[in-house]
């Protein structure tokens, strides 16, 4: 970290130069490495790499099988078909977007839900801590691992998407347009990276992994199918004054749950011509509104409370995790 | 019936006429000449065409002489019969012969009514009159229907003046006008091609159309264009008057041109306007209005302009204050400078900028979590 930038080349080839077997690794970094290596090697994530990515690229093919039919585009969608590939749908499939947003808590759920019963049940947690390594490399390497895997995953099923749009349509994106799918795959990998720290979280403090997994489930079912449902409900019982108030509340008892978080905020970004996150716009707002597309540093702006949200929480799930884990007593068996 | 008359008595006439001896064929009177309209009205300049008959109602060959007696000095005559000259005609028994007489009044007559008499020897004469109807002249006439014109600075005029060429020779008129002063243009057109002179045969008319344009930047008055038509011999003139008349207009811009801007929702822009004055006539009391979306605000400084005189502009400042609901994106804003008598809008673009305090906000969020995470990390981590 202290290395001054001057010395970085100089470094990087004293380790390019070095032999494999005589190269070696600082212990956080081999922890990781073994991290992923399990990853990459259980069946676990694979199908769960697999189910996302399928579904992901079957939505993909549907919206340009739309596109091909719907010949008759207006000049805003033209304008940003790129984006349109995320968020259309030719109402066989949902869209990507959405798919994210239903499997990405499952991905994030999978990867992380036994993190810990994993190592205690094997034994080799206590094993491992035998080891002059410092305690909170285990969970830091556990969550970088996982992030690194999703990353990786998000940002390949973008320019994958990327490279079939242009393949299909013709168009390269511009600047902005790539910038925005970059937000939105970023957007997406903290969206996932909470879900992961919350089953972690679940994993420090629940003894069996199969308690820690039905948490992590269901309350991702919870707040996908239950949560707007109850908010209907709870909205209607309270029966606000006017309709636009009523959608208001709805939207504020929404915002509770990460998933309708991940859904503005991406919506928002892959949608320059949404000019509010509430979906509607009150009389004094639509008066003189030009319907033009908005920079992306205002898209940016409109969704930040969203991200922020996002952020913190997948920030503060870690941190009860971490605190939880450190404080844990680890016994060998 | 009179006519029928004679005709008889004609006939027994020329009965009796038989039965004479021949010798008395040369005798006066053997000829009758005779024209369908001995009285013909005319203006100056017009010939004149009398088809003259004589009718022999004797048994012999009558030869006569013709030669017109008593015409007025100038004028100028021309006997003709099957399309040729002639002096003398012969005319069977019992037949009629032909004659043409042509008379060319001439252009400078005095009006009234002229006498003369044709005569076919013997004493056969035909007493013919011709009367001119209007004094006539020698020169050439430029008229117009409609000498006065009013229309504003950035009209053209166009009149149609007639000229007619009185005299007894074609004329190659050379037309040219005076215009007024600089920037003003004149041109003349004939059939629809413009031209600097114009050939009228003698008598005959031409229409000529001209085409006045003023400067733009002219002022209101009443203009005279006088317009000259003339030889060397022979010259007319005719005065147009072109009458301008004030016009009123009203331009509001930006200095730069730019109709576009920005503001943050909630938060004060200051605009630069510029009211012109395009018209020619002073315009007085502007008024500056706006039209906006609902809970913003436009100040004006100054408020209202008491006078702007024609091609001046004046610079007014606005102050923009966007709502706070105002979403980011972009909206019209419309700017009106109103005279009485004109009024000009500009429409403006304003992009709406979200505050970035709460952008701000949310760092400051994720950078206290960030050190609360760090405090963990410190407390427990490495042990």
């Amino acid at each position: 970290m202290k290395t001054p930038l001057a010395s970085w080349p100089a470094a990087l080839r004293a380790r390019l130069a070095a032999p494999e077997r005589d190269r070696t690794y600082h212990p956080f970094s081999a922890m990781v490495r073994k991290e992923l290596s399990d990853h990459i090697r259980s069946w676990r994530t694979n199908i769960l790499l697999l189910i996302v990515g399928l579904t992901c690229i079957a939505s993909i093919y549907a919206v340009l099988n739309g596109l091909d039919r719907n010949a008759e585009l207006d000049d805003t969608v033209k304008q940003f078909l790129f984006l349109r590939l995320f968020t259309a749908t030719d109402g066989t499939i949902p869209s990507f977007i959405t798919f994210v947003g239903f499997l990405g808590p499952l991905l994030g759920i999978g990867m992380g839900f036994d993190a810990i019963q994993n190592e205690r049940g094997r034994g080799t947690l206590s094993r491992t801590l035998a080891q002059p390594v410092p305690r909170d490399y285990i969970i830091n390497a556990k969550f970088v691992a996982a992030l690194a895997i999703v990353g990786t995953l998000f940002v390949a099923m973008g320019f994958l998407v990327m490279a079939l749009g242009i393949l299909m349509t013709g168009i390269p994106p511009t600047p902005e347009q790539f910038a925005r799918m970059f937000l939105f795959l970023l957007a997406s990998v903290v969206y996932v990276a909470f879900w992961l720290n919350l089953s972690i979280l679940f994993s420090v403090r629940m003894r069996s992994a199969a308690t820690s997994a039905l948490s992590g489930l269901g309350l991702w079912i919870f707040f996908v199918l239950f949560y707007p449902i109850l908010v209907n409900v709870v909205v209607g019982a309270l029966s606000p004054p006017t309709e636009y108030e009523a959608a208001t509340w709805t939207q504020w008892l929404l915002r509770v749950s990460p998933n309708a978080l991940f859904q503005e905020a991406t919506s928002t970004l892959l949608v320059p011509e949404m000019r509010t996150i509430s979906g509607f716009l009150t009389m004094e707002q639509a008066v003189g509104a030009i319907p033009a597309p908005l920079p992306l540093g205002q898209s940016l702006l409109l969704v930040w409370p969203q991200m922020t949200a996002l952020v913190a929480g997948t920030l503060i799930c870690f941190g009860i995790s971490y605190l939880g884990f450190m404080r844990q007593e680890i016994r060998a068996r | 019936m009179r006519k029928t008359k004679r005709k008889w008595m004609l006939t027994g006439l020329l009965l009796v006429g038989s039965l004479l001896p021949a010798g008395t064929a040369g005798a006066a009177g053997e000829l009758t000449v005779y024209a369908a309209q001995p009285f013909i009205a005319v203006t100056p300049g017009e010939s004149v065409t009398h088809n003259v008959e004589l009718i022999n109602e004797t048994d012999a060959v009558q030869k006569a002489t013709l030669s017109v007696i008593g015409l007025p000095d100038g004028w100028t005559y021309e006997l003709t019969s099957g399309g040729k000259n002639a002096r003398e005609i012969a005319v069977k028994p019992d037949a009629s012969s032909t004659a043409t007489l042509d008379i060319d009044v001439p252009l400078q007559v005095e009006r009234g009514v002229y006498r003369f008499t044709l005569s076919a020897g013997n004493g056969n004469t035909l007493p013919l009159a011709i009367e001119v109807t209007e004094q006539g002249i020698y020169e050439t006439e430029l008229t117009t229907e409609q000498p006065n014109i009013e229309g504003h600075a950035d009209a053209s005029f166009t009149y149609s003046a007639s000229l007619r060429n009185r005299t007894a020779e074609n004329q190659m008129y050379a037309l040219r006008a005076e215009t007024p002063g600089a920037g003003w243009e004149v041109s003349f057109t004939v059939s629809g091609e413009r031209v600097s002179s114009v050939d009228v045969e003698a008598g005959a008319t031409e229409t000529v159309s001209v085409k006045v344009t003023p400067p733009q930047q002219v002022e209101a008055g009443t203009y005279t264009i006088p317009i000259v038509a003339e030889t060397s011999s022979t010259s007319a003139t005719l005065e147009l008057q072109t009458a301008i008349i004030g016009r009123y207009d009203i331009e509001l811009t930006t200095p730069s041109g730019l109709l576009s801007t920005d503001v943050t929702a909630g938060g004060d822009k200051k605009l630069e306007l510029l009211v012109k004055n395009t018209g020619s006539v002073e315009l007085t009391d502007v008024d500056l209005s706006s039209s906006t979306p609902i809970d913003w605000t436009v100040e004006f400084e100054p408020a209202k302009i008491d006078a702007i005189p024609p091609g001046e502009s004046r610079t007014v400042v606005a102050t923009l204050n966007a709502s706070d609901a105002a979403l980011a994106g972009d909206y019209a804003l419309s700017i009106k400078a109103s005279a009485p008598e004109a009024s000009s809008d500009a429409q403006f673009r304003v992009s709406v900028k979200t505050s970035v305090v709460w952008g701000w906000f949310g760092i400051l969020i994720i950078v206290v979590v960030l050190g609360g995470l760090g405090y963990l990390f410190r407390t427990y981590g490495r042990r």
